[in-house]
């Protein structure tokens, strides 16, 4: 590939390991690993050998080059020595003089050459005073509190080890943009401090260089470069080279801002690249020689050491942050048995699991929010969006905006949403909200302070141009979720529906225990009633068997043996009742359509029969039908008739009117009388066993029957209703629901 | 064959026997009658065993016995062409439709719920002795 041919469209796909091009500061051959004959050269190396061309000569021809070496065999030796110990850079750099220059030599194995660079030490600032420099850099390296003072640290440290104007900490985030997190400079450049870049500006391959070649000078980005030779057709890889030659891309980038010479150094945390030291000087070339560099690399990796210590322990006392908070609101949870009080109500609050800044609340139909959200509106706008996505237990993203459009409205608060659903089909959701990274950064400040005095329209390259660009690459995009924060929300979920489970389980486990209760207690009562009854059966007989066999008996005597027979027929009606009562609760539903007014009529002759009375006045048209158990119906009508007929039989002229009329889709009973009514206050007792009311004490009963017709309409999903008031009368209305009781004409 | 007794009843209560024997005695028409412990007893003395009084001109029979049951002893009864024409009036405490429905099924000729009160047990007794005795034997002449 011509080098002219890289854009910024393609500089992602430029193989620059295989530059085929070195810097002009040093000389390159390389040896083939079996032979030993050079099979590469850089154009100026004949030169320095004093040869014609070096391609095909062997170690022998080119040690005679080198000067003040009695063994005569420098290079047979370096590489004799490094093949015996399978180890080729372990001796760099080794110092030799070579047509009157001193040069560093420095070896390699690319895996199919040996490599050997010459760098030239006769350059100005070559060698730095690195033995005194690097005792104070660790020292006080180390005893910087957190991370950025640390950074802060190290690009100070640098700039003074080797004296560029400017030096620089770069970290890479999860999407590998960029960010200058330190800056040591000297006073009159623009600050860079707090720009991101796009990931595009240090593409894959170069960050892949980075990773395995940790230090990278560029002595002078506006000096020529030097083609290598060759007769193979293969390029050669150059990863590991010192002096292999830059990208045009990037040499136009730091034309852009002035830069003469860069250096950069990586820091890797895992092995992976954290970030890199990048070093600049504007005012002509400048080099370090390998030494030096080795030093520095040493900085970066006492560097990628503590900066891996110390976000293991960042991130470590974030998962323990986060997992505290967790236990809390688990607590909070199952002491308040609530989700909402548990999670917003207490002392630990949902926003406390992530790093969010807003956290909202959909449960019960309510929306709550903490923090910095969108508004009400705009959170129940998510609300339903999320309800038509039917998201995953767990829903995440930095760019809400992006899936769903008018989330662009409130960009700046929700970039990124967070989502753990607790019941999609009641829309039941806790959310997290991170605001927009680019507000955050704008916030700080710190892109402000740059003036775009690169920015002249004839430069497409800079660090405003790269700001401007991620920022908008990066627009309406949150700071991503990190795995801490998610498994945080995957276990505050599991919390909140176990606590539901919980919940509902109680309730079907109490449900289901009160059903068995009820049957059992159905089945008690009526057994119970059952055996009760044959004995008190023989009490009463033998009360009467004695009045009867005992002959004369003092009327006094009698009166006691009557008061007791009294009181047995009390209880066995009980009995009867509690049979008939549980009876109704226990017997087959067989419906049919009855005929009201038939029925009523039925119920009427008994009940005027029973309690010899003609003072029933029936309203009701014959044709309106019900859905019922005949028997059933019959009993409720007779109960309710016979109650009204009771309780006004004392009135000074007893009336009891029955309607029927359709309501709504109920067919609804009414029977209304005069007599001694009940103190509403008091009235809902009268559907109680054996619930008499205090002014019924003149008339018999045992506080049965309505009880009885109360469950006798549940059993038909009806309902009874009844108005009344104390010696005004009593209404009571009888609310059968619709199947078929329309005028079958 | 001679008839010694007009009822033969079946019951196991010693209570209710007591207020049986006892209402018997009180009745205007006296009537013979005959008290079996269990259904075994009754149909010993139907078959003229130990303690017979020969064959009865109805039975009251309880349905609750001890070792065969009501519903047993009116089987055999109805299986037997000796004993078929007597009338059976089950007289239980049982009120399940469905022993009311079985009993009928079996041949009972009446069944009736042990009353609660020695006076309405009395009348009862008048009235059903009155029905299947006098009834009955005036048929019985005309077979």
């Amino acid at each position: 590939m011509e080098r002219s041919e890289v854009d910024l469209n393609n500089c992602d796909r430029e193989p620059i390991q295989f530059a085929g091009h070195i810097q002009d500061h040093g000389y390159l051959i390389a040896l083939d690993p079996t032979t030993l004959l050079v099979t590469h050269a850089s154009a100026n190396a004949a030169e320095l050998f004093g040869k014609e061309q070096l391609l095909g000569l062997g170690p022998a021809d080119l040690d005679q080059a080198f000067q003040g070496d009695p063994q005569g065999g420098l290079l047979r030796d370096l590489i004799g020595f490094a093949r015996r110990n399978g180890n080729y850079t372990n001796n760099n750099p080794t110092h030799a003089r070579i047509a009157g220059m001193d040069v560093d030599l420095v070896l390699h194995h690319n895996g199919r050459r040996i490599i050997v660079e010459f760098e030239r030490r006769d350059q100005p600032d070559g060698t730095l005073n690195v033995q005194g420099l690097l005792g104070d850099t660790m020292l006080s390296m180390q005893r910087s509190v957190d991370i950025p003072a640390l950074l802060q640290r190290v690009a100070e440290q640098v700039k003074e080890l080797i004296g560029f104007d400017r030096v620089m900490v770069y970290r890479f985030w999860e999407d590998w943009h960029g960010e200058v997190v330190a800056e040591a400079k000297v006073d009159h450049l623009e600050p860079y401090l707090g720009l991101h870049y796009p990931a595009t500006d240090i593409p894959v391959q170069a960050r892949r260089l980075y990773e395995i070649n940790p230090t990278r000078l560029i002595r002078a980005i506006r000096s020529e470069v030097v083609p290598l030779l060759s007769r193979e057709k293969d390029p050669l890889d150059l990863t590991h080279a010192q002096l292999r030659a830059v990208s045009p891309i990037h040499l136009e980038y730091l034309g852009n801002m002035g830069v003469n010479a860069s250096f950069s150094i990586s820091i890797l945390n895992k092995g992976r690249l954290w970030g890199l030291i990048a070093c600049h000087h504007y005012e002509g070339p400048r080099f370090i020689d390998f030494a030096s560099r080795a030093a520095c690399n040493l900085i970066a990796q006492f560097l990628s050491a503590t900066i891996e210590l110390k976000a293991e322990e960042e991130m470590r006392q974030r998962e323990v942050r986060f997992r505290t908070a967790n236990a809390q609101l688990k607590e909070q949870l199952f002491t308040q048995m609530d989700v909402i009080e548990g999670l917003i109500g207490r002392r630990t609050s949902l926003l406390e699991i992530t790093d969010a800044h807003g956290a909202a609340l959909c449960f019960g139909g309510v929306i709550h929010l903490v923090g910095q959200t969108p508004t009400r509106e705009q959170v129940q706008q998510i609300r339903e969006w999320l309800m038509r996505r039917d998201p995953d237990a767990v829903f995440q993203t930095s760019n809400l905006s992006a899936v769903l459009p008018s989330a662009a409205d409130y960009a700046d608060v929700a970039s990124g949403l967070l989502c753990a659903t607790l019941s999609n089909e009641m829309g039941e959701f806790v959310l997290w909200f991170k605001p927009e990274l680019v507000q955050i950064v704008d916030w700080a400040g710190k892109p402000g302070k740059l003036e775009s005095r690169t920015d002249d329209g004839g430069v497409r390259l800079s660090p405003r141009k790269s700001f401007e660009k991620w920022s908008q690459e990066v627009h309406a995009t949150s700071a991503p979720w990190k795995p801490a924060e998610v498994s945080a929300v995957v276990a505050l979920r599991d919390s909140i529906t176990s606590l539901l489970n919980n919940k509902a389980n109680e309730i079907r486990r109490l449900n289901e225990k009160l059903r068995i209760a009820y049957s059992e207690l159905d089945t008690f009562s009526f057994s119970i009633s059952h055996d009760l009854k044959t004995p008190l059966n023989t009490v009463r007989g033998y009360l009467e068997l004695y009045l009867e066999e005992a002959g004369e008996v003092a009327p006094e005597h009698r009166g006691l043996l009557e008061q007791a027979m009294v009181n047995t027929d009390r209880m066995l009606s009980m009995i009867k009742d509690i049979l008939e009562y549980s009876k109704v609760g226990r017997m087959e539903m067989e419906m049919e359509s009855i005929e009201l007014h038939a029925l009523l009529k039925e119920a009427l002759a008994q009940i005027r029969s029973a309690r010899n009375t003609d003072g029933v006045r029936m309203e009701v048209p014959a044709g309106l039908n019900l859905h019922g158990k005949r028997t059933l119906v019959q009993q409720v009508l007779c109960n309710v008739l016979d109650n009204a007929v009771k309780y006004s039989r004392k009135a000074a002229r007893p009336e009891v009117v029955v309607r029927a009329y359709p309501e709504g889709t109920d067919l609804v009973v009414e029977c209304k009388d005069n007599g001694i009514g009940m103190d509403p206050m008091h009235a809902h007792k009268a559907f109680d066993l054996f619930q008499r009311l205090d002014n019924v004490s003149g008339f018999e009963g045992t506080g049965v029957g309505l009880a009885i017709v109360k469950r006798a309409m549940e059993r038909h999903e009806g309902r009874i209703q009844i108005d009344s008031d104390l010696n005004k009368g009593t209404c009571v209305r009888l609310y059968f629901p619709a199947h078929d009781h329309g005028n079958q004409g | 064959m001679a008839t010694k007794v007009d009822v033969l009843c079946v019951e196991d209560n010693e209570d209710f026997l007591r207020f049986l024997s006892h209402s018997f005695n009180k009745l205007e028409q006296p009537v013979r009658y005959d008290l079996k412990r269990s259904g075994q007893e009754a149909l010993q003395a139907l078959n003229g065993g130990q303690g017979s009084a020969g064959i009865p001109r109805m039975i009251l029979l309880d349905l609750n016995l001890p070792g065969l049951s009501g519903f047993d002893v009116l089987k055999e009864i109805r299986a037997n062409s000796r004993w078929r024409h007597i009338p059976v009036v089950v007289l239980t405490s049982s009120s399940d439709p469905r022993d009311i429905e079985l009993a009928h099924m079996m041949g009972a000729n009446a069944y009736l719920s042990k009353p609660s009160t020695l006076a309405e047990l009395r009348s009862l007794l008048e009235s059903t002795c009155r029905f299947w005795l006098e009834h009955h034997v005036d048929r019985d002449k005309w077979n």
